[in-house]
């Protein structure tokens, strides 16, 4: 179990770390997003892999599964909802005032954005 | 139980709700607000101030849970400081945006707020899993505020800027992790403990979670390979915004400092984790931020490069790891923050009364008036080092301190020729706004007169005035900084107020 984790992790790591250095906003933000489920597990994985164990107290039980990385994790999911969704709004504020969604949000001039490419409005 | 620590961290927070419920009311009542809970800030940072001054520091255990298994907020001599700083420039940077700056988009009062309890919380909090709680809290209302008001420039800085602190709070993350999951603990001062006896087998595992911590702390410190972020950020930002953020490159390196001093000095597992190399990068920082002044293009941007300068002077207080060169830094640290903050606001005082050219320099004919330039005079001279102003003496404590170090050649040297890069940046500036005039008058643009708000004078030349008082004031601050250094290098008081007992704590085995 502890090696499919491991791999997974790796592989959301590689992939979330390929996709942020894109140079469009949305990989951008798929890469981050994959890289706080890699960090996730990660800080899941922390208090070790415990199967069919609970996490609280008991006085007929000598088993226990670690219950802080679940809060710890909890948290981080939490805080990282939050970052992701005003990222994304950030995005589209560039994307409705550059017209584009490279990620250096330069702006459009007369001559080099074509009339083929006109500004969206969102 | 004394409820001290809390305070700087309950106030912002219970006005920032008040606002939220509030955005709708009239902007005059939200500035009233935020006024009355900056002004009760300052009160509280007095008094944690008055009480931390001890040498054991307060303890406040969320929740009468006690440490190791409850969160605590720990309040030393330099988390007092470092608060109370806050505070100060709180009010001014309030008193500024209350000109208009707080109009220009929506719930600017009530983000502010949660502005300040996350940079007071990172300073008083003493579990490493709650730093990273409060950083998220300060970088998530650092976003808000920066991309507050309109325009491409801050949604293309801030979204670099969001990008790099997702991927630093990943990091951030991976490290607490591993502290976790190797010492079975988050607790600043039980950390400590447990790297007494960390095993062989995970020794490596432990160092680097130490490494990797140490590079958040780094990155949000703006060190060399991780600066590159805020001259764009603090150049892009508002000017009231920028003003508070001069402070947060100070949370890093407080999170260093604190990290660094309490739980890994004593440990022989993180032996040399900082001070073989991070002087190294400190003074290259140094170097770079003095090239940066050469280049820049606008009073804000320059601001931003001589943050940056700062912020590399004060980070050869953690890789010296010695008393008395802490005892500077802190003096320095407070210094360097009321006069970032205050210089932003010159800044952006320079950039309104020129219309619509800013604070480009590009020459102009304006009508300057003398507050202006005497402002501007004080600053530079006191963002330089030149005497006999507060950058001078913080200076000099440093270049004092540094005097028995081996490194002391490559410090001396570098301080001083940037403070004349520094000086001759400023000047060249100074000549370009302020007496220059265009060789042809009649084409040159003509801006509007202006009229400043009295907040925006009294917000800066407030903050200039404080900036006097620390060097009338030098004596007792650098003896309070000097006792904070000697708390900060004896950490066994801190561990024994936070865990008193630490040797009868029953823990459990881990699977």
């Amino acid at each position: 179990m502890e090696a499919i984790l491991a791999i997974a992790i790796g592989l959301l790591f590689g992939c979330g770390v390929y996709l942020m250095l894109r140079a469009r906003t949305f990989p951008v933000i798929i890469g981050l997003t994959l890289t706080s489920y890699a960090v996730n597990l990660f800080l899941f994985a922390s208090g070790r892999l415990v199967v069919n164990a609970p996490p609280i107290i008991s006085a007929d039980i000598v088993r226990y599964t670690d219950p802080i990385p679940q809060a710890l994790v909890l948290t981080a999911i939490v805080i990282g909802f939050g970052m992701t969704a005003y990222i994304v709004t950030l995005a589209l504020r560039g994307l409705s005032e550059s017209g584009d969604d490279h990620v250096d949000m330069i702006e459009k001039t007369a001559d080099s954005a074509s009339n083929q490419l006109p500004k969206r409005r969102l | 139980m004394n409820h001290s620590p809390i305070l700087p961290i309950l106030v912002p927070f219970i006005a920032s709700i008040v606002l939220l419920m509030m955005s709708a009311c009239k902007l005059s009542w939200q500035r009233g607000v935020g006024a009355l809970a900056v002004t009760l800030l300052l009160a509280v940072s007095v008094n944690l101030l008055l009480l931390a001054d001890q040498p054991a520091p307060l303890v406040y255990a969320l929740g009468d849970w006690q440490a190791p298994f409850g969160i605590v907020l720990v309040a030393d001599r330099l988390a007092a400081l470092v608060v109370l700083t806050m505070a100060l420039l709180s009010a001014a940077v309030l008193l500024y945006a209350s000109a208009g700056f707080d109009g220009k988009g929506r719930h600017f009062h009530a983000v502010f707020q949660l502005q300040l309890v996350g940079i007071n919380g990172a300073f008083l909090t003493g579990d490493v899993f709650n730093l990273f709680v409060f950083f998220e809290v300060m970088l998530l209302a650092s976003y808000i505020l920066l991309a507050h008001g309109s325009g491409l420039n801050k949604s293309r800085a801030g979204f670099a800027y969001v990008t790099l602190n997702l991927a630093g709070s990943a990091v951030f993350l991976v490290a607490l992790g591993l502290i976790y999951g190797t010492l079975g603990t988050l607790n600043l001062a039980d950390i400590a403990m447990q790297l007494k006896t960390v095993s062989a087998t995970e020794a490596s595992l432990v160092r680097l979670s130490g490494a990797l911590l140490m590079a958040v702390f780094l990155l949000k410190a703006a060190v060399l390979p991780l600066s590159f972020w805020l001259p764009h950020a603090y150049s892009a930002a508002g000017a009231p915004v920028a003003a508070l953020f001069a402070i947060m490159t100070k949370v890093g390196i407080v999170a260093i400092l604190h990290v660094q001093m309490i739980a890994f000095s004593a440990a022989p597992v993180m032996h040399g984790l900082l001070d073989s190399w991070l002087i190294v990068a400190a003074l290259a920082t140094i170097v770079f931020a003095a090239i940066g002044l050469l280049s820049a293009k606008s009073l804000q941007s320059l601001v931003a490069w001589l943050i940056l300068g700062s912020a590399g002077l004060l980070l050869i207080v953690p890789s010296l790891n010695n008393e008395l060169v802490t005892a500077a830094g802190l003096y320095y640290l407070v210094q360097s923050a009321v006069v970032g903050a205050a210089f932003f606001m010159m800044a952006d005082l320079i950039s309104n009364a020129r219309g619509h050219i800013g604070d480009a320099f590009i020459i102009t004919e304006w009508a300057s008036d003398n507050k202006l330039k005497l402002g501007y005079f004080i600053l530079a001279a006191t963002a330089a080092g030149l005497p006999p102003f507060s950058g001078f003496v913080g200076k000099l404590m440093l270049l004092f301190a540094v005097k028995e170090s081996v490194m002391m050649p490559a410090i001396w040297t570098i301080i001083l020729i940037v403070s004349l890069i520094t000086t001759i940046a400023l000047a060249k500036a100074g000549s370009r706004l302020f007496w220059e005039t265009p060789n042809d008058l009649a084409s040159a643009p003509r801006p509007a007169s202006f009229q400043h708000s009295i907040f925006q004078y009294s917000a800066t030349f407030g903050l200039i005035a404080v900036s006097l008082l620390l060097v009338i004031f030098a004596q007792p601050l650098s003896d309070f900084t000097l006792r904070a250094a000697e708390q900060l290098h004896a950490p066994e008081q801190y561990i024994e107020a936070v865990i008193p007992h630490h040797a009868d704590i029953q823990r459990g085995v881990r699977p």
